[in-house]
C-alpha cells in the first residue's frame, strides 16, 4: 500500500514535469522555426531576447517588434493564454484593438492549438525584461488600427487549425504547415498587393522587402528554383548553402538559423512541400 | 642669332611643357586611385568570395559523389582556410556600397571588432576543416563543414551582408 502511494506520488510528481518540460522543448522547436526572435529581438549588442526588435520598413511606414518578455509593465506578462491565441490567429491585442499585418498573424491563424499552447509555454520561461516597445511611424493614413478590420475582411482567413500541425500528416501537409504557417516564407517571397495583402495568383514568386528584392522560390526554371536538386535544398535549409557555392545573408540568413533546427523528417517534409509549389513567371531577382 | 634664340626658347618651352604634363600625370595618378581603390577592392573581394564559394561546392560535391576525387578534399580544405585568412583584409576602408556595387554591410566598418570576431571564426573552422581533412575522417569532415557554413559563412553573411 505504501508502495503504490510512493508511486503514485513519483507519477504525480514525475509526470506533470516532464510533460511540461516536454511543451516548452516543443515550443522553443516552433519559436525557432517562426523566427520570433527576427523581428522581436535587436541584432545590437547583447539585446534581450525578444524584448523588442529593430525598425521593419514598408510602404507604409517603419515597425518594429514589441518586447514580447513576460514583464508586466512593457511585454506580455499580464496576458492569459487565450489572449496570446487571439493575438496569434486574429491579430487581436487583449484590448481588443487590432495588430498591423507587419506582424504575421495572416500565416499564424492556421496553427494548432497545441502549438500556441507549448509555443506560450516556451514563452513564459523567457527572462521577463522591462523595455518599452519603440513606438511605429506610419504613414498617414494608415495609422488608424480601425482599417484594419476592413483590412482582415480582405486577407485574414479564417482560424482554421491546418491538418499539417499533427506530426502524423502526410509529408506535403506537415511541409505545408512549417511553410505557410510557421517559417512563413510567403510574408517576404510572395509579392503583396497595393493594399499590403499578399498576391496569392503569385504565391512564392518573388516580392520586395526593405527596397531588396525577395527571389523568385516557385519552381519555375529560369525565375525559380526549379532548376534546383533536392540536395541543393537541404544544403540552404540546414546551413545556407546555395547551389553556387555562396551562402545567403542578411534576414534569409537569419531565416537559416530557424530551418537549421528542424527535425529530419520535418525538413524532408518542407522539401517536398517546396517541390509541390507551381512554377509560376516572375522575374522579381535573379540574385547577382 | 634671332632664329635660334626663338628655336632655344620654343625647346625650353617644350621641355616645360613637358615637365608640367608629367608633374599634371602625377598628380591625377595620385590623387584618382582614391576613388577607383574602391571599386578594384570590391571587385578583387568579390573574386576571393567566389573563389572560396568554389572550393565549396567542390568540397560538397565530392562528399555527395558527384565528381572528383576525396584525395583532393585536402587540397579544397586549405585552399579554404588561406582565403579565409585574406578575407580578413578584403574590407578596406573605402570599399562600401559607397564606393561600388556590393552587398557587404556598413556594420562591418561600424563594428571593426565584431566582425574580426566573425572573420576570426571563418579562419579557425577552416583551419579545422584543414585538420580534419589531414585525419581523413569523412564523417568528422562532414560535421566541420556544416560548422564552417553556419559558424564561418552564414553567420558573417547574416549579420554583414545585405542579402
Amino acid at each position: 500500500m505504501a508502495v503504490a502511494a510512493l508511486r503514485w506520488l513519483v507519477v504525480i510528481l514525475i509526470f506533470p514535469t516532464a510533460a511540461l518540460a516536454d511543451a516548452v522543448n516543443r515550443g522553443q522547436y516552433l519559436f525557432t522555426i517562426a523566427g520570433c526572435t527576427n523581428c522581436h529581438t535587436s541584432a545590437k549588442d547583447a539585446a534581450a531576447t525578444v524584448a523588442g526588435g529593430d525598425a521593419l520598413k514598408t510602404p507604409f511606414g517603419t515597425f518594429y517588434g514589441p518586447n514580447i518578455t513576460p514583464d508586466p509593465a512593457t511585454g506580455i506578462g499580464t496576458w492569459s493564454l487565450a489572449d496570446f491565441k487571439r493575438a496569434m490567429r486574429r491579430g487581436q491585442r487583449p484590448d481588443g484593438s487590432l495588430y498591423f499585418p507587419v506582424f504575421p498573424y495572416t500565416s499564424y491563424s492556421a496553427m494548432s492549438d497545441q502549438d500556441l499552447d507549448h509555443l506560450w509555454r516556451y514563452l513564459q520561461t523567457l527572462p521577463a525584461v522591462n523595455k518599452p516597445s519603440t513606438a511605429h511611424q506610419i504613414r498617414w493614413p494608415f495609422g488608424w488600427r480601425g482599417s484594419m478590420r476592413f483590412w482582415n475582411w480582405l486577407y485574414l482567413p479564417a482560424a482554421v487549425e491546418h491538418p499539417g500541425a499533427d506530426m502524423t500528416a502526410t509529408a506535403v501537409e506537415r511541409g505545408q504547415y512549417i511553410a505557410d504557417h510557421l517559417a512563413h516564407c510567403g510574408e517576404c517571397h510572395t509579392p503583396r498587393t497595393i493594399l499590403g495583402g499578399r498576391d496569392l495568383d503569385r504565391y512564392w514568386a518573388g516580392g520586395v522587402v526593405e527596397g531588396d528584392d525577395v527571389p523568385n522560390i516557385t519552381a519555375d526554371n529560369e525565375h525559380g528554383i526549379g532548376e534546383w536538386s533536392t540536395d541543393d535544398l537541404t544544403m540552404l535549409l540546414s546551413i545556407g548553402m546555395l547551389p553556387d557555392g555562396d551562402f545567403v545573408g542578411g534576414s534569409m540568413g537569419h531565416v537559416i538559423h530557424g530551418t537549421s533546427a528542424l527535425t529530419a523528417a520535418d525538413q524532408a517534409a518542407l522539401i517536398s512541400y517546396i517541390r509541390t509549389v507551381p512554377a509560376k513567371r516572375h522575374d522579381i531577382a535573379k540574385r547577382k | 642669332m634671332w632664329t635660334y634664340q626663338k628655336a632655344h626658347y620654343a625647346g625650353q618651352k617644350a621641355h616645360y611643357a613637358g615637365l608640367l604634363l608629367i608633374l599634371t600625370l602625377t598628380l591625377t595618378a595620385l590623387t584618382m586611385p582614391a576613388q577607383a581603390d574602391g571599386a578594384g577592392a570590391i571587385a578583387y573581394r568579390k573574386a576571393v568570395m567566389s573563389s572560396v564559394g568554389g572550393h565549396l561546392k567542390a568540397i560538397v560535391g565530392i562528399l555527395k559523389g558527384q565528381g572528383g576525387d576525396k584525395v583532393h578534399l585536402l587540397a579544397h580544405a586549405e585552399s579554404l582556410a588561406a582565403l579565409a585568412v585574406i578575407t580578413q583584409d578584403a574590407f578596406p576602408l573605402g570599399s562600401d556600397a559607397a564606393a561600388g556595387k556590393t552587398d557587404a554591410a556598413a556594420r562591418i566598418w561600424e563594428k571593426p571588432q565584431d566582425f574580426k570576431r566573425a572573420t576570426d571564426a571563418f579562419i579557425s573552422e577552416t583551419a579545422a576543416l584543414a585538420a580534419a581533412a589531414k585525419t581523413g575522417d569523412l564523417r568528422a569532415f562532414g560535421k566541420q563543414l556544416g560548422v564552417v557554413g553556419k559558424v564561418g559563412c552564414k553567420g558573417c553573411h547574416s549579420a554583414f551582408r545585405s542579402k
